[in-house]
Order: structure tokens, then C-alpha cells, then sequence
């Protein structure tokens, strides 16, 4: 739903729209990654008195699918960051540090892509890079984001309405020509 | 300082570019991505302080294994190529693109020479038996140095793409402010390592 919300604001900075429509792809992708991730979980709760190291299986299955299937995020956060940086108004719908900072995040979600490598440590799912990071950054990001979009929409909203409204003007002014001539 | 001064005036001049209409800037914004990816680092060597105060003779025998002569050799290359970087940025705001574009050439291929000598300290340390899993000193040392490493890759792949182009005749506003920015994050690159370097050599 916040990725529809995002690409329909999106879509108007953009002249192309394959970002846009990229973005979208991402948004979903990355939702359905966390729902994967809780039906692993959810599996290994079901039957708590089963074999131990099933549960674990599972469990680790959850986090594994998670962190490496996260770096989907990323298309929706580069091409976010891309339309918002071309963005020609005088003042961008979205700041440009913001367009930045979802680059960055971007980026560093290829640090998931060591997590199984390590079972502790700052680089395994429990530790600074593969869990601080990468969990509370974009969370602050996504929130910030949707703030701005709240205000981009009521300023496209705006848009539209003085565009109607100039077109409207026009219109009137050309019948008065004609009535005129 | 020269430095810090050389940074704030390669964002104003990013800045006045962006005014004069890019249509991709790499303006004061940018510094949010330089911000945050220093942060990152800092919050990294914290912990790495963290856990060595916790084992400080698992991490003195990992640092007596590495070789102090690798590490001072890719300092003098690194900051050397950072000069040039800079350099690289005067040249093309006076508008000498053959100079600029050697000193880019320059740049680039310093940040090669970095790379190729910390593959041959790879290739030594796995030699000796080093590898991440071996102990939390070598998995700091591979992981800050890689994560360094991927950086630098994409500092030279910046450089040099713009090389190619201005030496292909295109200079467009873009164009410059995308170098501008590739410098100040050349720079990034170049001050981890100096952070990096005596924390994984030389701090006893």
C-alpha cells in the first residue's frame, strides 16, 4: 500500500516511469519478503514440542531468508533516490539528503549479503552491520519518507488544482475572444 | 585543514553548478551519503575497540602477523592519490582538461596500485593461514579492509568513468559535479584508511 502510495507521487516527477514502475516492483518484493520470513517463524511456533533442531531449522531459516532476501529493498530505494534527485521543481518534493540517504541504505544492505558467513560478531544477523544498522536506519528513513509524502501529495494536490484552474481561465479567455470576434 | 577547507569548497561550487540547473546533482546532499557512511565506520571501529579491550592478546598476535610495510606503502599511495584528486578538481575548475585528465589518469591508477597491494597481502595472509573464521582479529581485519576495499572499487569506477567521458569531449554541468563528488568521497576513502591503518598495524 506504501509503495502504491509512493509510485502514484513518483510517477508525477518522473517523465520516463520505468523507475517509477521499478520502484513499485520493489516496494511489493519487499513486502513479501517479511511476510516469508514470519511464516518460518510461524512454522517453527506451531508445533513447539517437535524436535529442537527442526525448530532452530526453521528459525534460522526465518533470519536467513530475511537478511538476504532484503536487499530487494533496494528497488525501490535507488530509483526513489534517483526521480527524487531529478526532481527540477524550485523545491523538491523530497529533500535531496533524503534521496541520498535511502542510496546509502541501499548500499549497505549489501552487507547482508555476508551474514552467513558468521554466527557472531557485528557481521552475523544479531550484530551491529547485519542488524542495528540495516533495521533501524530504514525504518527512520521509511518514516521521514512518508512524512514528505504527506506533504508531496498535498502539494501535487495543489498543483493540480491551480493547473485546472489556469486551464479553466484560458478557456474562458478564448470563448471571450470568440464571442467577441 | 587544507583538506576540510578543499571539501566545503568543492560542495559550494557542487552547489552553484546545481543552481546553474543539473538535471542530477550531486549537491550538499550528497554529504548525508558521506555522513552516514563515516558514521557507519565509526560505529564499526567502536565495536572492533569494544571487542579487542575484551581479548587484547587474541588481537596483538593477529596485528604481530600482518605486515606493517604493506600497510605504510598503501598510506603513502592513498594519500598521494588523494592529492591528486584534488589537484584534478583545481585543473578542471580553471578549465585545463589535458592536466585535469592526467591527474585523473594519476588518481585512478594510484587507487589500482592500492588494490593490487592489499590483494597480494590477501593472498599472503590466507598463505599463512589467516582466513575470517580463523580468529576475530583476521575477521576484522578482512571485513574493515574488504568493506574499504569495495569502496575504493567504486571511487575509481566513478573517476574513471568520468575521465572517459571528458576525454571523450562531453562536459556537461553533470559531469563536473559528479567529479566533485567523486572527490570529496575519494577523500572519505582516503581518511578511513587512516583511520583503519594504525588501528589494524600499529595500535599495540
Amino acid at each position: 500500500m506504501w509503495a502504491v502510495g509512493l509510485f502514484r507521487i513518483m510517477v508525477r516527477i518522473e517523465r520516463g516511469r520505468i523507475l517509477s514502475y521499478i520502484l513499485l516492483i520493489g516496494g511489493v518484493l519487499t513486502a513479501a519478503d517479511l511476510m516469508f520470513s514470519c511464516f518460518f517463524w510461524l512454522t517453527a511456533a506451531f508445533r513447539p514440542e517437535q524436535d529442537p533442531s527442526l525448530i532452530q531449522l526453521l528459525y534460522d531459516s526465518g533470519w536467513l531468508w530475511l537478511d538476504l532476501a532484503f536487499g530487494v529493498a533496494m528497488l525501490y530505494m535507488i530509483p526513489f533516490g534517483i526521480i527524487a534527485l531529478r526532481d527540477t521543481r524550485t523545491e523538491p518534493l523530497f529533500p535531496k539528503w533524503l534521496a541520498w540517504l535511502g542510496i546509502w541504505v541501499a548500499m549497505e544492505f549489501l552487507a547482508e549479503l555476508i551474514m552467513p558467513y558468521f554466527r557472531s560478531g557485528p557481521f552475523s544477523w544479531s550484530g551491529l552491520i547485519n542488524f542495528w544498522i540495516p533495521f533501524v536506519v530504514p525504518a527512520a528513513w521509511q518514516v521521514t519518507v512518508s512524512w514528505f509524502m504527506l506533504k508531496a501529495s498535498r502539494r501535487l494536490n495543489e498543483e493540480y488544482e491551480s493547473e485546472l484552474a489556469r486551464a479553466e481561465q484560458s478557456e474562458l479567455a478564448r470563448a471571450g475572444q470568440t464571442a467577441a470576434g | 585543514m587544507d583538506r576540510v577547507h578543499q571539501l566545503t569548497d568543492t560542495t559550494t561550487s557542487a552547489d552553484n553548478q546545481d543552481s546553474q540547473g543539473g538535471s542530477l546533482p550531486g549537491d550538499v546532499g550528497f554529504w548525508t551519503f558521506i555522513v552516514a557512511d563515516a558514521s557507519l565506520f565509526a560505529l564499526l571501529f567502536f565495536q572492533f575497540s569494544l571487542d579487542r579491550s575484551s581479548r587484547p592478546a587474541v588481537f596483538d598476535e593477529g596485528r604481530r602477523d600482518l605486515m606493517v610495510f604493506f600497510g605504510t606503502a598503501n598510506t603513502l599511495v592513498l594519500v598521494t592519490s588523494s592529492w591528486l584528486m584534488a589537484a584534478a578538481v583545481r585543473a578542471m575548475r580553471r578549465h585545463s582538461v589535458r592536466t585535469g585528465l592526467r591527474l585523473i589518469a594519476g588518481t585512478a591508477a594510484l587507487g589500482l596500485v592500492f588494490m593490487a597491494v592489499k590483494i597480494c597481502e590477501y593472498g599472503l595472509a590466507l598463505r599463512s593461514g589467516h582466513t575470517v573464521s580463523t580468529s576475530p582479529f583476521f575477521m576484522y581485519y578482512f571485513m574493515i579492509t574488504g568493506i574499504h576495499l569495495i569502496h575504493l572499487l567504486i571511487a575509481v569506477v566513478v573517476v574513471v568513468v568520468v575521465g572517459l567521458r571528458l576525454r571523450a569531449g562531453i562536459r556537461s554541468p553533470l559531469d563536473s559535479t559528479v567529479l566533485e563528488c567523486g572527490a570529496a568521497y575519494w577523500h572519505l576513502v582516503d581518511l578511513l584508511w587512516m583511520f583503519i591503518f594504525p588501528m589494524l598495524y600499529l595500535a599495540r
